[in-house]
This record gives structure tokens, sequence and C-alpha cells, in this order.
């Protein structure tokens, strides 16, 4: 029953990889957030066994493989975008595991964070996370 | 644009009151209607769980009517330009997304949601509270 479980979440990751493939746009970037909890090694390699019997039903890899419409999947990286006349570096950095008040799930200050904070001062770039880190721009536009 | 995010704040502070009010309203429902069980009736009570019906329906309709995202739908995009498309928070609720066209589109998280009705009800069934009574063959 707990592998059937995880099935269902395999499978509405599945059918949310379906969805993108019906999008028209020329890029899909993909970037997991706190309830996307097959994509956080740390969470499932710290919980899995409330989740399921064997661990390599709940590999967070395999669960970012599903997503093979998405032409980017971001975790801890980034990505520049060419339009027609101009090309944008660094326009979106991805990153789920922020700072956040959660205290279970995704509570880890990357590296990647933390470089990001430095690097936006020098060459600001697009930041795309789910949840900001705490204690810098949490205010919700 | 500052009106569309408007009405859509709008739009979605209604769409919260509404549920919660017929969350409540059915709930106090239930309640009336082991009160009505038990011999008491009034129309007042029938008026209140009538309500109660219609806002659990308008619920369901909600639930079920496409999702526009008016801001940049309305604005043609500029020659040369490369136009991002953010979203997040789908929840399983993609389908009923209208996404506007552009050049890049970013899912910023919480695409699935582990909390539908079918995924909830085999975790708990699942859960080691049940572990004991779970058929052995």
């Amino acid at each position: 029953m707990q592998a059937l479980s995880l099935r269902i979440v395999l499978q509405e990751i599945a059918e949310f990889n379906d969805w993108l493939g019906t999008l028209p746009h020329r890029y899909k970037v993909v970037i997991a957030g706190n309830h996307d909890l097959l994509f956080d090694h740390t969470f499932y390699n710290d919980t899995w066994r409330k989740w399921v019997d064997t661990k390599e039903h709940c590999e967070p890899l395999s669960a970012a493989a599903l997503l093979t419409n998405a032409t980017h999947y971001l975790e801890h990286n980034e990505v520049g975008w060419r339009s027609d006349v101009e090309f944008h570096p660094a326009c979106t950095c991805g990153c789920m595991c922020v700072v956040c008040v959660l205290p279970r799930v995704f509570s880890v200050f990357s590296v990647f964070v933390a470089l990001l904070l430095v690097t936006q001062v020098v060459r600001p770039p697009c930041w795309h996370t789910h949840l900001p880190p705490r204690f810098f721009r949490t205010r919700i536009m | 644009m500052a009106q569309n995010r408007i009405t859509s704040r709008c739009a979605r502070a209604l769409h919260v009151s509404v549920s919660n009010a017929a969350f409540l309203l059915a709930l106090g429902g239930c309640g009336v209607l082991v009160w009505l069980v038990a011999g008491v009736a009034g129309p007042v009570v029938a008026a209140v769980m009538g309500v109660a019906v219609l806002l659990v329906l308008s619920r369901l309709w909600w639930m079920r009517q496409p999702v526009v995202i008016p801001t940049m739908t309305q604005t043609p995009q500029a020659a040369g330009s490369l136009r991002v498309v953010a979203i997040s928070d789908t929840h399983c609720t993609h389908q009923r997304l209208r996404v506007p066209p552009g050049d890049v589109l970013v899912h910023a998280g919480d695409f699935t949601k582990r909390g539908t009705i079918r995924v909830r009800l085999h975790l708990w069934r699942g859960s080691s509270m049940w572990r004991g009574w779970q058929c052995r063959h």
C-alpha cells in the first residue's frame, strides 16, 4: 500500500509532465517546491522509511527524470536565455532548498543560496525560488 | 495591469471567503441535520441548510472553472523582447490554467500536491498506525 501511494505521487508528476508538453513555450523551467517532496534529497534520505518500503522507489533523481518535457529542471543551478536580439545571462536561477519557516522540509541554507546573495549585488539575476530565504526579501509582492 | 492584479486579488479573496463560509456552513448543516433527525424542524434551519448546500455547490462549480492569467494576455509582446511566464503553486490544478504564451515558462514549485484525496487516503491507510491490521498475505 505504501508503494502504491508513491506510485500515485509519481503519477502526479507524470501528469504534470504531460501538461508541460502541451504548452507552446520554447523553454520550460521547473523548480521544485516544498510540496514536491519526491525532489528533496535530504528529506527522503532521512524519512523514506515512513513513505515506502524500499528506497529504490523514492530516488529524487528518478522523479526529476520524469520531467522529460521540461527543458530545464533547476536545483542549485542557473540558466541563461537568448531572445531574438539579446542574451540574458543567468536570467533564471532555481533553488528549492532555501531557508524557510518550515522546520522539516527544505530548511537547508545551501552554498548556492549564499553565492546567489553575493552575486546578486554584482550582477542582479532574475532569481526564481519557491520560498525566499529567511530575512531576505521575504515581502510578497 | 494594476487593475487586473486588483481584480485577481478580489476574486481570490472572494473565493477564500466563500470557501470558508461554505465549509463552516456545511459543518453547521451537518449538526443541524442531526438536530432535525432528532425531531426538531423549522424554516430557519431549512434555510441555513439550503444556503450551505448552495455554497458548497458554488465552490464545486468554481473549482471547475478555468483560471486565466490576465496580466499578459492583454498586452502584446514587443518585438525582440523575451517574455517570461512565471507560475507556481498549481498543486495538480494545472489543467485549469490558461497559461499566456511566451518564450520561457517558469514553474517555481509545488506542481504536485501530495494531498489529493486519493493520495491522502493511501498515505493514511499505509501509515504505521495500521501496520498490525494489514493482511499478511
